[in-house]
């Protein structure tokens, strides 16, 4: 929602002034009853529904907006026109407090609803609504003010929705890390123990491998939460492009020989870019080991091009490749276009985000039968 | 090889790294709670400890403030160890020489025992 439009019911200084005086007068000097009047609404409403809130709470900002209608209907500007910033930072603060109340927008609304129409009923007690233009007035103001406090509230809401999941994954992956840490050493310590006969050395290894793979779930769990709360920071620096990719294919091209598949490279090791690089490492390594994961037979190449402002770099595969519209979907988290092998669903997710948050691309391409092709753009060093 | 304290409310895991590191030529004494790690620190004085950052009766910080205060103590070295995510920065804020991160297996409890002790 845009910030409300400015509301300029004045047609010229000075037009209706003493009208605009008397409504503005009586505001102020009837504000306290008014609040009260308000209140009392507003709690019978609450009350209705079930809900107990202490009156300090609920009445949080009204004071304040009723001496701001007051006095943008004595200078004659508006709410939204004059003084936007400050009447934002009371719709803001009375957001806040509905969010944390459990308001839902309805309620929101009704609030400023019912402010309406005891002021409707304020005037007409003072005999001053004979003037059609006046109700006009005041109802365009109050209308401003929902806009305004609609918008604050559905902002706040999200952060507070945010924050608790945030904490709901960190409690969760911090549970599942301690249970996981026993069975890790256990395997360990049974790895250590020198009389395992040779047969049960498979057992372990495939023990050590569900260990590792929920261990890097976890750490991907984290990741891609941190990089949607943008909390992740980027910390871009200069550095090789061989550095990068010695670290990024180490463990790739170990399985690519215990599959049996070809895993190749092609890429000066001496160009430079500038990248954070936990998070190019973390891409890299993604797509490449989602390569040779997929890849049965055949053949894994990795390429680095020199571009005129990026480097980019082409991974392709011999998997069965991907129909169009999967290709549209695999950077989405938990999308997961093969099946019958294990993973996440997070890798690709994890290293699309990793590359957006600093500034690269990545996409991928794929004939069906024939394999995949993926490819990560990194920005180059600046000298 | 050094006499080592280690806090964890897991008996479980406490036992395998206590069996580690025993492997490894240390000494270990072992705690479940914060408040039974300070009385055995005041009875067997350790080398070093190695300190859970959660714990139910303490948090990490206090432990180590309370380990520190026991006279001979204040400047054992501390290895801290923990799952949540922010886990370094607390551990250094409250003065631990080094932190590992769980999971973790007995490969890298040895070498962070290690590295610690050479480091002081």
């Amino acid at each position: 929602m845009s910030e409300p439009p400015a509301i300029s019911p004045f047609a010229a200084p000075g037009q209706y002034a003493d009208t605009r005086r008397m409504l503005a007068d009586t505001i102020d000097r009837r504000a306290d009853d008014i609040e009260r009047r308000w209140l009392e609404r507003v709690q019978k409403d609450i009350v209705a529904t079930g809900r107990e809130i202490p009156p300090t709470e609920l009445r949080d900002g009204i004071g304040e907006y009723l001496a701001r209608i007051a006095r943008a209907i004595r200078g004659g500007g508006s709410i939204a026109g004059g003084g936007s910033a400050a009447w934002s930072d009371v719709a803001r603060e009375h957001a806040v407090t509905r969010v944390r109340l459990g308001f839902d927008i309805g309620q929101l609304v009704h609030e400023f609803i019912l402010l309406r129409r005891i002021l409707f009923d304020v005037t007409q007690e003072e005999s001053l609504t004979a003037n059609a233009l006046q109700s006009e007035w005041l109802a365009d103001l109050i209308e401003a003010a929902i806009a305004t406090a609609v918008k604050s509230y559905v902002e706040s809401r999200d952060a507070a929705d945010r924050r608790i999941r945030s904490e709901h994954i960190g409690f969760l992956t911090h549970e599942l890390r301690n249970p996981l840490t026993t069975a890790t050493m256990a395997a360990t310590r049974l790895r250590r123990k020198a009389e395992i006969p040779e047969a049960h050395k498979d057992t372990l290894d495939m023990l050590d491998r569900g260990l590792n793979r929920v261990r890097s779930m976890i750490d991907g769990i984290l990741l891609t939460e941190r990089l949607e709360a943008r909390e992740m920071e980027c910390r871009p620096v200069d550095i090789t492009f061989g550095h990068l990719m010695a670290e990024a294919t180490r463990a790739a091209e170990f399985e690519a020989k215990n599959k049996g598949i070809a895993f190749t490279t092609r890429y000066d090791a001496a160009m430079e870019i500038h990248v954070d690089p936990t998070l190019a490492l973390s891409a890299l390594q993604n797509v490449i080991d989602n390569a040779v994961k997929f890849t049965d037979r055949g053949h894994v190449h990795v390429v680095g091009d020199d571009g005129p402002s990026e480097v980019l770099v082409h991974v392709y595969d011999n998997c069965d490749g991907l129909a169009p519209e999967a290709l549209n979907t695999i950077f989405e988290p938990f999308k997961r276009a093969h099946s019958g092998k294990a993973g996440t669903g997070l890798g690709l997710a994890i290293a699309r985000r990793a590359v957006e948050a600093q500034g690269g691309r990545i996409g991928a391409d794929s004939s069906v039968g024939h394999g995949c092709h993926f490819w990560l753009a990194f920005p180059k060093a600046k000298h | 090889m050094a006499r080592i304290l280690m806090v964890n409310d897991e008996v479980d895991l406490l036992r395998l790294c206590q069996e580690t590191l025993q492997d490894s030529g240390h000494d270990v004494e072992i705690s479940t709670s914060g408040r039974e790690a300070i009385a055995r620190a005041q009875a067997v004085k350790p080398d070093m400890v190695i300190v859970d950052w959660i714990i139910p009766d303490m948090d990490g910080h206090s432990l180590l403030a309370n380990l520190k205060a026991i006279p001979g103590l204040e400047d054992v070295p501390a290895l801290a160890i923990s799952a949540l995510q922010d886990g370094a920065a607390f551990a250094a804020r409250a003065g631990a020489d080094d932190f590992l991160q769980k999971p973790f297996d007995a490969d890298e409890l040895v070498d962070a025992v290690a590295q610690v002790l050479s480091r002081t």
